[in-house]
């Protein structure tokens, strides 16, 4: 049995991080079934039980305090983050599937998305609460693609008679981007807490600041 | 699955009149660490004293029950109590170096007072045990300094080092790190979680935290009896009986 | 306030009561060792120490016979007692249940507080009389019954000062109740244990009355242990009672010697195995 301390945790969430990075990659392009998907989503919830075990095992045992406890924490709270974004990329797949064209803004989307991920999971590799910050600021620029992509495929289909179920899963597949950006931006402010103790949440001029 | 190392069943142990183990069964595995824990009084201390056979040599103490090392009976009428405790190793609560010899003597008392006359074989044994019990390089310069000089953290090594002498398969430990300082009882839990991988160890403990931080397997005693043994990750989050939860989570004892 | 000044003074009355007492204590030592020292010590020369006496009448002399004799008979006394004296001290401490430990304590307690003179007596009878004549072995013989009963105490008391689990750790390394006892508790307490025996032996050497009727005392210089032989607490009593001057000089000088042996021993007892608490006790005084 591996010893049960701070850095097997860490350890552990980076592995099920890659995976995450890993199906939402896998999920936008077509060369990879749905089944492959569900391969790596098998995977990750593996370790989403696993995490959330040894996180509790951990607490238990150990006792930790100060940074070991807000890692513990701040672990659990990503472990929980990283099984969503699984999911979301699992619904990706399904409607990318349906899609038989794309849209620049989606192709945007994507491409920010994917690059907040993998920011959000290198500034807990690194401890690095200034990528935190400015991913959490990419947020509002996500954001505000999502809505763009939400009026741009309405009017496509209210005035030039986009097919409907396309539209939808276009639509769909930006919303649920969008929900992963939101968990990388969760993940962001949990690395922040656990590098400053502070807890930036609900708090918009702390979101602004860089540390 | 790891092999058993000491299997004691239904063990019993009264002083006087006074009933003080009431029939406890235990398996212990190989190189694994397991802790006793339980309020004051409950008897773990006197547990433990029966599976080194130290529990009769007080007046009026008796012992019913077996306990098994390799399969044998420690407890049968053929067996030595003496050559038992070669192989059954115990540390105590306080740190007792014996008085007038030195670090070195002190370590190799034990093979010597076998019959080991061979000097390099003792020191080859001193120096063995002085690093495993993670003291050598703070006695390495002063091995003929009293062993009384130490501080008293050292000393508990020492006498750890000195229980080594023997290789014992099994060590006891009563209590080991109550009388030492934060710094020096981490040290001390350091120290068994090395020493597991060669031997095992049983430590009754009264720092629930400790028990939690080092041991693999937590067994829970009230008044002599056995409530609840388990892994300690198991004993720690989810405990099966509730007297262990209200115990565990502090509501008595 | 009143009360407080009234408590004051009591405290150092009672303090000053003790240090008086103290001092009460302290000076007749005092009084006499110097009093020995005025007396003897210009006699104290080459000439007592390594001589035998001279015939009756002449001048000169010493008291080497007594010498001698008195560090082979205590010395052997001490060689009978010491092994036994250790043996009971141990069974009292470590087997101290039942009928034959408070049977022996009981003798032990009883011999401390008979009188040396009723040793002596005692001696006589089992030794002199069965041997048909004084010997230095009687005197070793009551010697050693005085010095038994303080090693037997000195080495319980000592080793009743070993906590329990000493012991317990001792048995737990695989070793042998007796293995125990004799390398661990005796030989960690040897310091100590030393300590009571140079003091009993110390007690021996001054004893008179017992060798009165055991050794008898001698004017020759002998090593045979069957013959009657000279001490010098018998021989300073011999010449004290004597009508020669010079003989009652030679007795001032064995008196001083005496004294100076008694006090050499327990300083050096006390001094030799705790050194350090020694050198402390000065240095705080200072």
């Amino acid at each position: 049995m591996a010893e049960l301390n701070v850095n097997f945790l860490r350890k552990q969430i980076l592995e099920m991080g890659a995976l995450a990075e890993k199906i939402l990659s896998f999920s936008l392009v077509s060369e990879n079934s749905l089944n492959d998907i569900f391969i790596i989503e098998d995977e990750i919830n593996r370790y989403h039980k696993q995490i959330d075990d040894d996180v509790f095992k951990y607490i238990a045992l150990k006792a930790p305090h100060a940074t070991d406890l807000r890692t513990a924490l701040a672990v659990m709270k990503m472990n929980s983050e990283l099984e969503r974004m699984g999911d979301q990329s699992v619904n990706i797949k399904r409607y990318n599937q349906k899609l038989t064209t794309t849209h620049p803004l989606l192709d945007t989307l994507q491409d920010e998305v994917l690059q907040m991920v993998k920011k959000s999971l290198d500034a807990f590799s690194t401890s690095n609460t200034n990528l935190a910050a400015d991913v959490i600021k990419s947020d509002k620029e996500v954001n505000a693609i999502h809505r763009e992509i939400i009026r741009e495929y309405f009017r496509k289909m209210k005035e030039e008679a986009y097919p409907f179920e396309e539209g939808f899963a276009a639509m769909r597949v930006a919303k649920n981007l969008e929900r992963i950006g939101d968990h990388s931006t969760n993940i962001c402010e949990d690395v922040i807490f656990l590098d400053s103790g502070h807890d930036i949440r609900h708090n918009p001029e702390k979101k602004n600041e860089r540390v | 699955m790891n092999d058993i190392a000491l299997k004691v069943s239904n063990l019993q142990a009264w002083f006087g009149d006074f009933h003080a183990v009431k029939g406890i069964s235990l398996d212990y595995q190989q190189n694994t660490i397991n802790a006793i824990i339980g309020p004051s009084g409950c008897g773990k201390s006197t547990y433990i004293r029966c599976l080194n056979r130290i529990h009769e040599e007080v007046d009026g103490a008796r012992v019913s029950g077996e306990v098994l090392l390799n399969g044998q009976n420690i407890y049968d009428k053929k067996m030595d109590a003496v050559e038992i405790r070669r192989h059954i190793g115990m540390v105590f609560q306080k740190p007792n170096p014996f008085a007038s010899m030195s670090i070195f003597d002190n370590v190799v008392i034990g093979p010597r007072l076998w019959g080991e006359r061979n000097k390099d074989k003792l020191e080859e044994i001193a120096i063995s045990c002085l690093k495993k019990a993670a003291l050598w390089n703070e006695v390495k310069d002063k091995l003929h300094q009293d062993g009384t000089s130490l501080s008293g953290g050292q000393q508990q090594r020492l006498c750890i080092a000195r229980t080594l002498a023997t290789n014992p398969p099994i060590i006891l430990m009563d209590e080991p790190t109550s009388a030492l300082d934060p710094i020096a009882s981490a040290k001390i839990e350091d120290l068994m979680t090395e020493l597991k991988k060669e031997h095992s160890v049983i430590i009754v403990t009264h720092n629930m935290q400790q028990a939690a931080r080092v041991a693999d397997n937590t067994s829970f005693f009230i008044l002599g009896e056995l409530v609840e043994s388990g892994e300690s990750s198991q004993i720690f989050t989810n405990p099966k009986k509730k007297k262990t939860e209200d115990y565990i989570t502090g509501r008595f004892g | 306030m009143h009360l407080s000044s009234s408590r004051k003074f009591k405290d150092r009355l009672f303090k000053a009561l003790l240090i008086a007492s103290s001092f009460i204590v302290v000076v007749p030592l005092l009084l006499i060792f110097n009093f020995l020292l005025q007396k003897g010590i210009t006699s104290l020369n080459l000439d007592f120490l390594l001589n035998a006496p001279k015939p009756v009448g002449e001048i000169g002399g010493g008291m080497k016979h007594a010498f001698i004799g008195t560090i082979m008979m205590v010395g052997l006394g001490a060689l009978i007692a010491i092994p036994i004296g250790t043996l009971c001290g141990v069974y009292l401490s470590e087997f101290n249940k039942g009928r034959i430990a408070w049977t022996l304590r009981f003798t032990i307690d009883l011999l401390t507080g008979v009188p040396s003179i009723v040793i002596g007596i005692f001696s006589y009878l089992i030794i002199v009389v069965t041997m048909k004549g004084f010997s230095a072995f009687a005197g070793s013989f009551a010697l050693s019954i005085i010095i038994l009963p303080t090693v037997t105490r000195t080495t319980e008391e000592i080793l009743k000062l070993i906590p329990t689990h000493i012991r317990e750790a001792g048995l737990a390394l695989g070793l042998p109740r007796w293995k125990v006892i004799y390398f661990i508790l005796l030989k960690g307490s040897r310091a100590s244990l030393m300590t009571g025996i140079i003091l009993a032996i110390s007690r021996a050497a001054g004893e008179t009355a017992p060798l009165l009727f055991t050794a008898f005392g001698s004017m020759y210089v002998s090593y045979d242990p069957r013959e009657p032989m000279a001490s010098l607490p018998v021989q300073i009593y011999n010449y004290a009672i004597s009508p020669y001057d010079d003989w009652q000089r030679q007795a001032w000088a064995g008196a001083f010697s005496l004294i100076l042996l008694v006090l050499g021993l327990n300083i050096f007892a006390r001094l030799y195995f705790k050194k350090n608490k020694f050198l402390k006790f000065f240095i705080k005084k200072s």
